[in-house]
Protein backbone atom coordinates (compact mmCIF):
# COMPACT_ATOMS: atom_id res chain seq x y z
CA UNK A 1 0.00 0.00 0.00
CA UNK A 2 3.34 2.60 0.91
CA UNK A 3 4.38 1.68 -2.15
CA UNK A 4 1.41 1.89 -4.45
CA UNK A 5 1.07 5.77 -2.70
CA UNK A 6 4.65 6.39 -3.55
CA UNK A 7 3.95 6.28 -7.04
CA UNK A 8 0.94 8.14 -6.81
CA UNK A 9 2.32 11.34 -5.55
CA UNK A 10 5.17 10.82 -7.67
CA UNK A 11 2.49 10.65 -11.05
CA UNK A 12 0.59 13.74 -9.38
CA UNK A 13 3.42 15.58 -8.88
CA UNK A 14 4.46 14.97 -12.38
CA UNK A 15 0.84 15.85 -13.50
CA UNK A 16 0.87 19.58 -11.82
CA UNK A 17 4.37 20.04 -12.84
CA UNK A 18 3.83 19.55 -16.74
CA UNK A 19 0.79 21.94 -16.52
CA UNK A 20 -1.57 19.26 -17.35
CA UNK A 21 -3.59 18.84 -14.48
CA UNK A 22 -4.27 22.84 -14.30
CA UNK A 23 -5.11 22.51 -18.26
CA UNK A 24 -7.21 19.85 -17.60
CA UNK A 25 -8.70 21.10 -14.89
CA UNK A 26 -9.41 24.97 -16.17
CA UNK A 27 -10.77 23.29 -19.57
CA UNK A 28 -13.20 20.94 -17.35
CA UNK A 29 -14.38 23.65 -15.48
CA UNK A 30 -14.94 25.83 -18.53
CA UNK A 31 -16.62 23.24 -20.88
CA UNK A 32 -18.78 22.62 -18.29
CA UNK A 33 -19.18 25.98 -16.21
CA UNK A 34 -20.07 27.30 -20.15
CA UNK A 35 -22.59 24.75 -20.55
CA UNK A 36 -23.87 24.28 -17.22
CA UNK A 37 -24.61 27.85 -17.42
CA UNK A 38 -24.33 29.88 -20.04
CA UNK A 39 -25.36 27.58 -23.01
CA UNK A 40 -27.41 25.03 -24.37
CA UNK A 41 -30.14 23.52 -22.73
CA UNK A 42 -28.69 24.97 -19.42
CA UNK A 43 -30.23 24.98 -15.49
CA UNK A 44 -32.08 28.51 -16.30
CA UNK A 45 -33.69 27.31 -18.92
CA UNK A 46 -34.55 23.80 -17.80
CA UNK A 47 -36.07 26.01 -14.73
CA UNK A 48 -35.50 23.31 -11.82
CA UNK A 49 -33.09 23.17 -9.11
CA UNK A 50 -30.99 20.19 -10.27
CA UNK A 51 -27.94 19.23 -11.45
CA UNK A 52 -29.15 17.36 -14.12
CA UNK A 53 -27.60 19.24 -17.15
CA UNK A 54 -23.89 19.39 -15.63
CA UNK A 55 -24.16 15.57 -15.43
CA UNK A 56 -25.02 15.16 -18.70
CA UNK A 57 -22.18 17.62 -19.82
CA UNK A 58 -19.72 16.14 -17.59
CA UNK A 59 -20.50 13.15 -19.04
CA UNK A 60 -19.06 14.23 -22.19
CA UNK A 61 -15.99 16.00 -20.68
CA UNK A 62 -14.85 13.54 -18.96
CA UNK A 63 -15.56 10.85 -21.92
CA UNK A 64 -12.53 13.06 -23.95
CA UNK A 65 -10.46 14.16 -20.95
CA UNK A 66 -9.57 11.21 -19.15
CA UNK A 67 -7.57 9.57 -22.31
CA UNK A 68 -5.81 12.12 -22.46
CA UNK A 69 -4.53 11.90 -18.80
CA UNK A 70 -4.01 8.52 -19.18
CA UNK A 71 -2.10 8.50 -22.62
CA UNK A 72 1.14 9.41 -21.28
CA UNK A 73 1.55 7.26 -18.06
CA UNK A 74 2.77 4.04 -19.66
CA UNK A 75 3.09 5.29 -23.10
CA UNK A 76 5.56 7.02 -21.95
CA UNK A 77 7.45 4.77 -19.85
CA UNK A 78 7.30 1.95 -22.78
CA UNK A 79 8.67 4.91 -24.85
CA UNK A 80 11.52 6.07 -23.17
CA UNK A 81 12.66 2.56 -21.58
CA UNK A 82 12.41 3.87 -18.51
CA UNK A 83 9.47 0.88 -17.85
CA UNK A 84 12.60 -1.34 -17.47
CA UNK A 85 13.97 0.94 -14.69
CA UNK A 86 11.18 0.97 -12.93
CA UNK A 87 10.08 -2.59 -13.32
CA UNK A 88 12.97 -3.64 -11.83
CA UNK A 89 12.62 -1.91 -8.82
CA UNK A 90 11.60 -3.86 -5.60
CA UNK A 91 7.71 -2.95 -6.98
CA UNK A 92 5.08 -5.43 -8.53
CA UNK A 93 3.27 -4.34 -12.15
CA UNK A 94 0.02 -4.60 -10.10
CA UNK A 95 1.60 -1.53 -7.69
CA UNK A 96 2.69 0.54 -10.37
CA UNK A 97 -0.25 0.35 -12.38
CA UNK A 98 -2.81 0.69 -9.25
CA UNK A 99 -0.54 3.60 -8.30
CA UNK A 100 -0.92 5.05 -11.84
CA UNK A 101 -4.39 4.29 -11.86
CA UNK A 102 -5.29 6.32 -8.44
CA UNK A 103 -3.73 9.07 -9.38
CA UNK A 104 -5.85 9.64 -12.43
CA UNK A 105 -8.65 8.93 -10.43
CA UNK A 106 -7.22 11.88 -7.78
CA UNK A 107 -6.39 14.36 -10.42
CA UNK A 108 -10.79 13.47 -11.23
CA UNK A 109 -12.26 13.97 -8.29
CA UNK A 110 -9.94 17.17 -7.38
CA UNK A 111 -11.79 18.14 -10.53
CA UNK A 112 -15.16 17.33 -9.78
CA UNK A 113 -14.51 18.61 -6.25
CA UNK A 114 -13.99 22.04 -7.42
CA UNK A 115 -17.60 22.21 -9.37
CA UNK A 116 -19.38 22.15 -5.40
CA UNK A 117 -19.83 25.70 -6.20
CA UNK A 118 -22.59 24.57 -8.96
CA UNK A 119 -23.86 22.64 -5.91
CA UNK A 120 -23.98 25.80 -3.46
CA UNK A 121 -25.25 27.53 -6.21
CA UNK A 122 -28.37 26.00 -6.94
CA UNK A 123 -29.05 24.64 -3.24
CA UNK A 124 -29.59 28.54 -2.57
CA UNK A 125 -31.74 29.01 -6.00
CA UNK A 126 -33.90 26.06 -4.96
CA UNK A 127 -34.86 22.88 -3.50
CA UNK A 128 -31.88 20.62 -4.14
CA UNK A 129 -32.32 16.94 -4.21
CA UNK A 130 -29.35 15.80 -1.90
CA UNK A 131 -29.22 12.10 -2.40
CA UNK A 132 -30.22 12.47 -6.29
CA UNK A 133 -26.79 14.85 -6.77
CA UNK A 134 -24.72 12.78 -4.55
CA UNK A 135 -25.57 9.76 -6.65
CA UNK A 136 -25.04 12.08 -9.58
CA UNK A 137 -21.33 12.87 -8.19
CA UNK A 138 -20.70 9.08 -7.65
CA UNK A 139 -22.09 7.98 -11.09
CA UNK A 140 -20.11 10.70 -12.74
CA UNK A 141 -16.53 9.55 -10.44
CA UNK A 142 -17.56 5.83 -11.44
CA UNK A 143 -17.55 6.36 -15.12
CA UNK A 144 -14.43 7.91 -14.75
CA UNK A 145 -13.01 4.94 -13.40
CA UNK A 146 -13.85 2.72 -15.82
CA UNK A 147 -12.55 5.24 -18.53
CA UNK A 148 -9.25 5.50 -16.57
CA UNK A 149 -8.85 1.73 -16.43
CA UNK A 150 -9.69 1.27 -20.30
CA UNK A 151 -7.20 4.69 -20.94
CA UNK A 152 -4.46 3.21 -18.82
CA UNK A 153 -4.80 -0.74 -20.57
CA UNK A 154 -4.80 0.98 -24.31
CA UNK A 155 -1.66 3.40 -22.99
CA UNK A 156 0.30 0.19 -22.48
CA UNK A 157 -0.60 -1.68 -25.16
CA UNK A 158 1.72 0.46 -27.11
CA UNK A 159 4.57 3.04 -26.67
CA UNK A 160 2.87 5.82 -29.03
CA UNK A 161 1.05 8.64 -26.86
CA UNK A 162 -1.61 9.53 -29.71
CA UNK A 163 -1.89 5.66 -30.52
CA UNK A 164 -3.34 5.38 -26.94
CA UNK A 165 -5.12 8.30 -26.78
CA UNK A 166 -7.26 7.31 -29.98
CA UNK A 167 -7.70 3.71 -28.92
CA UNK A 168 -8.98 4.30 -25.37
CA UNK A 169 -11.36 6.84 -27.60
CA UNK A 170 -12.29 4.46 -30.11
CA UNK A 171 -12.89 1.62 -27.16
CA UNK A 172 -14.52 4.20 -25.15
CA UNK A 173 -16.92 5.20 -28.05
CA UNK A 174 -18.12 1.76 -28.04
CA UNK A 175 -19.59 1.90 -24.51
CA UNK A 176 -20.41 5.65 -24.61
CA UNK A 177 -23.12 5.62 -27.56
CA UNK A 178 -22.72 2.99 -30.15
CA UNK A 179 -23.89 0.15 -27.80
CA UNK A 180 -27.04 2.31 -27.24
CA UNK A 181 -27.48 3.30 -30.99
CA UNK A 182 -27.08 -0.37 -31.82
CA UNK A 183 -29.64 -1.56 -28.98
CA UNK A 184 -32.09 1.01 -29.69
CA UNK A 185 -33.08 -0.74 -33.38
CA UNK A 186 -32.76 -4.35 -32.09
CA UNK A 187 -35.54 -5.68 -30.09
CA UNK A 188 -35.75 -8.88 -27.82
CA UNK A 189 -33.12 -10.26 -26.02
CA UNK A 190 -29.86 -9.55 -27.94
CA UNK A 191 -31.43 -5.78 -27.98
CA UNK A 192 -31.32 -6.00 -23.83
CA UNK A 193 -28.15 -7.70 -24.07
CA UNK A 194 -26.04 -5.24 -25.79
CA UNK A 195 -28.38 -2.13 -24.08
CA UNK A 196 -27.21 -3.24 -20.34
CA UNK A 197 -23.34 -3.11 -21.73
CA UNK A 198 -24.39 0.54 -22.96
CA UNK A 199 -22.15 3.15 -20.33
CA UNK A 200 -25.39 5.69 -20.31
CA UNK A 201 -28.09 3.29 -19.62
CA UNK A 202 -26.29 2.68 -16.38
CA UNK A 203 -25.24 6.53 -15.98
CA UNK A 204 -28.31 7.51 -16.11
CA UNK A 205 -29.81 5.11 -13.88
CA UNK A 206 -27.59 5.85 -11.10
CA UNK A 207 -27.52 9.69 -11.78
CA UNK A 208 -31.32 10.33 -10.99
CA UNK A 209 -30.28 9.08 -7.46
CA UNK A 210 -31.28 5.16 -7.64
CA UNK A 211 -28.50 3.09 -6.66
CA UNK A 212 -28.87 -0.47 -7.88
CA UNK A 213 -26.35 -3.18 -7.73
CA UNK A 214 -26.87 -4.54 -11.31
CA UNK A 215 -25.30 -0.52 -12.26
CA UNK A 216 -22.54 -1.29 -9.58
CA UNK A 217 -21.48 -4.63 -10.63
CA UNK A 218 -21.27 -3.35 -14.02
CA UNK A 219 -18.89 -0.32 -13.39
CA UNK A 220 -17.00 -2.75 -11.16
CA UNK A 221 -16.42 -4.95 -13.85
CA UNK A 222 -15.16 -2.60 -16.43
CA UNK A 223 -12.95 -1.48 -13.83
CA UNK A 224 -11.55 -4.65 -13.59
CA UNK A 225 -10.98 -5.68 -16.69
CA UNK A 226 -9.25 -2.81 -17.98
CA UNK A 227 -6.82 -3.09 -14.72
CA UNK A 228 -7.01 -6.65 -15.40
CA UNK A 229 -5.85 -6.04 -19.00
CA UNK A 230 -3.04 -3.94 -17.90
CA UNK A 231 -1.50 -6.04 -15.89
CA UNK A 232 -1.66 -9.03 -18.49
CA UNK A 233 -0.14 -6.73 -21.27
CA UNK A 234 2.53 -5.70 -18.72
CA UNK A 235 3.67 -9.00 -18.35
CA UNK A 236 3.71 -10.03 -21.43
CA UNK A 237 7.38 -8.73 -21.86
CA UNK A 238 8.20 -11.94 -20.00
CA UNK A 239 6.34 -13.85 -21.94
CA UNK A 240 8.04 -17.10 -23.94
CA UNK A 241 6.37 -19.41 -26.49
CA UNK B 1 4.49 -16.98 -18.34
CA UNK B 2 3.88 -19.12 -21.22
CA UNK B 3 1.85 -17.01 -24.09
CA UNK B 4 -0.69 -19.95 -23.88
CA UNK B 5 -1.42 -19.40 -20.01
CA UNK B 6 -1.59 -15.71 -20.71
CA UNK B 7 -4.43 -16.27 -23.51
CA UNK B 8 -6.05 -18.75 -20.82
CA UNK B 9 -6.50 -16.22 -18.17
CA UNK B 10 -7.98 -13.65 -20.08
CA UNK B 11 -10.68 -15.98 -21.49
CA UNK B 12 -11.17 -17.55 -17.76
CA UNK B 13 -11.37 -13.75 -16.25
CA UNK B 14 -13.58 -12.85 -18.80
CA UNK B 15 -16.30 -15.63 -18.84
CA UNK B 16 -16.27 -15.05 -14.35
CA UNK B 17 -16.52 -11.29 -15.07
CA UNK B 18 -19.49 -12.37 -17.58
CA UNK B 19 -20.76 -15.03 -15.11
CA UNK B 20 -20.92 -12.37 -12.23
CA UNK B 21 -22.94 -9.90 -14.48
CA UNK B 22 -25.57 -12.19 -15.38
CA UNK B 23 -25.91 -12.81 -11.47
CA UNK B 24 -26.38 -10.01 -10.38
CA UNK B 25 -28.89 -9.15 -13.14
CA UNK B 26 -31.30 -11.74 -11.60
CA UNK B 27 -30.02 -11.03 -7.09
CA UNK B 28 -30.27 -7.44 -7.61
CA UNK B 29 -31.10 -4.74 -4.53
CA UNK B 30 -31.81 -0.86 -5.20
CA UNK B 31 -31.46 1.43 -2.70
CA UNK B 32 -33.45 5.05 -3.26
CA UNK B 33 -31.88 8.26 -2.67
CA UNK B 34 -33.93 10.40 -3.99
CA UNK B 35 -35.29 12.77 -1.87
CA UNK B 36 -38.85 12.17 -2.64
CA UNK B 37 -38.66 8.98 -2.91
CA UNK B 38 -39.53 8.72 -6.54
CA UNK B 39 -38.67 5.18 -7.28
CA UNK B 40 -40.11 3.23 -3.95
CA UNK B 41 -43.82 2.94 -2.92
CA UNK B 42 -45.11 5.44 -0.54
CA UNK B 43 -46.81 4.92 2.92
CA UNK B 44 -50.15 5.44 1.28
CA UNK B 45 -49.19 2.76 -1.42
CA UNK B 46 -48.06 0.27 1.10
CA UNK B 47 -51.37 0.94 3.57
CA UNK B 48 -53.73 0.42 0.63
CA UNK B 49 -52.20 -2.95 -0.58
CA UNK B 50 -52.13 -3.99 3.20
CA UNK B 51 -56.03 -3.49 3.60
CA UNK B 52 -57.58 -4.87 0.57
CA UNK B 53 -60.21 -7.16 0.75
CA UNK B 54 -60.84 -8.37 -2.46
CA UNK B 55 -58.26 -9.49 -5.06
CA UNK B 56 -57.36 -6.46 -7.96
CA UNK B 57 -56.70 -8.25 -11.26
CA UNK B 58 -54.03 -5.44 -13.23
CA UNK B 59 -53.47 -6.58 -16.90
CA UNK B 60 -50.88 -5.34 -18.80
CA UNK B 61 -51.00 -5.24 -22.33
CA UNK B 62 -47.69 -5.02 -23.84
CA UNK B 63 -46.42 -6.13 -27.53
CA UNK B 64 -43.30 -8.49 -27.77
CA UNK B 65 -39.85 -7.63 -28.78
CA UNK B 66 -40.18 -3.75 -28.41
CA UNK B 67 -36.73 -2.12 -28.53
CA UNK B 68 -35.10 -2.01 -25.54
CA UNK B 69 -35.70 2.20 -24.84
CA UNK B 70 -39.29 1.12 -24.87
CA UNK B 71 -39.03 -2.67 -23.72
CA UNK B 72 -37.36 -1.26 -20.28
CA UNK B 73 -40.91 0.20 -19.40
CA UNK B 74 -42.32 -2.95 -19.19
CA UNK B 75 -39.46 -4.30 -16.83
CA UNK B 76 -40.02 -1.45 -14.82
CA UNK B 77 -43.33 -1.85 -14.47
CA UNK B 78 -43.31 -6.28 -13.76
CA UNK B 79 -40.82 -5.03 -10.78
CA UNK B 80 -43.53 -2.71 -9.39
CA UNK B 81 -46.39 -5.08 -9.92
CA UNK B 82 -43.83 -7.49 -7.71
CA UNK B 83 -43.40 -5.42 -5.15
CA UNK B 84 -47.24 -4.74 -5.13
CA UNK B 85 -48.07 -8.21 -5.33
CA UNK B 86 -45.48 -9.03 -2.24
CA UNK B 87 -46.92 -6.46 -0.04
CA UNK B 88 -50.59 -7.42 -0.71
CA UNK B 89 -50.01 -10.85 0.32
CA UNK B 90 -51.08 -11.92 -3.25
CA UNK B 91 -54.20 -9.85 -3.38
CA UNK B 92 -52.61 -8.45 -6.24
CA UNK B 93 -52.31 -10.23 -9.22
CA UNK B 94 -51.21 -9.34 -12.65
CA UNK B 95 -51.31 -10.42 -16.00
CA UNK B 96 -49.18 -9.55 -19.36
CA UNK B 97 -51.01 -9.82 -22.18
CA UNK B 98 -49.00 -9.42 -25.67
CA UNK B 99 -51.81 -7.95 -27.45
CA UNK B 100 -50.10 -8.71 -31.14
CA UNK B 101 -51.07 -12.42 -30.19
CA UNK B 102 -54.24 -12.63 -32.14
CA UNK B 103 -57.19 -10.19 -33.26
CA UNK B 104 -59.19 -11.21 -30.23
CA UNK B 105 -56.79 -9.96 -27.91
CA UNK B 106 -56.16 -7.13 -29.93
CA UNK B 107 -60.10 -6.00 -29.76
CA UNK B 108 -60.03 -6.93 -26.17
CA UNK B 109 -57.37 -4.09 -25.73
CA UNK B 110 -59.44 -1.39 -27.75
CA UNK B 111 -62.74 -2.46 -25.79
CA UNK B 112 -60.42 -1.39 -22.47
CA UNK B 113 -59.59 2.01 -24.39
CA UNK B 114 -55.88 0.57 -25.34
CA UNK B 115 -54.91 2.43 -28.51
CA UNK B 116 -52.14 0.96 -30.20
CA UNK B 117 -48.88 3.13 -30.89
CA UNK B 118 -46.88 2.89 -34.08
CA UNK B 119 -43.23 2.61 -33.44
CA UNK B 120 -40.80 2.42 -36.23
CA UNK B 121 -37.63 -0.05 -35.79
CA UNK B 122 -35.05 -0.53 -38.65
CA UNK B 123 -34.37 -4.14 -38.80
CA UNK B 124 -32.51 -5.18 -41.43
CA UNK B 125 -31.88 -2.13 -44.42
Amino acid sequence: MKTIWIITKRELNSFFDSLIAIIMIVLFLGFSGFFTWISGSDIFLVGQASLRSFFGIAYWTLFFFIPALTMRMLAEENKSGTIEMLLTKPVTDRQVILGKYLATIILIAVALALTLPYVITVSKIGNIDAGGTICGYLALLLISAAYASIGLFTSSITSNQIVAFLSALFIGLFFHIIFQIIASGMKGFFGQVINSLSMTVHFESLSRGVLDSKDLVYFGSIIFMGLFLTEVSLSRRNAYN
Amino acid sequence: MKTAKISSTIILMTVIVIIVNILSENYSFRLDFTEGGEYTLSKATRNILKDLAKPVTITAYFSKDLPPNIGNVSGNLKDMLIEYGNRSNGMVVFRFVNPNESEGLEQEAMKNGIQPVMINVREKD
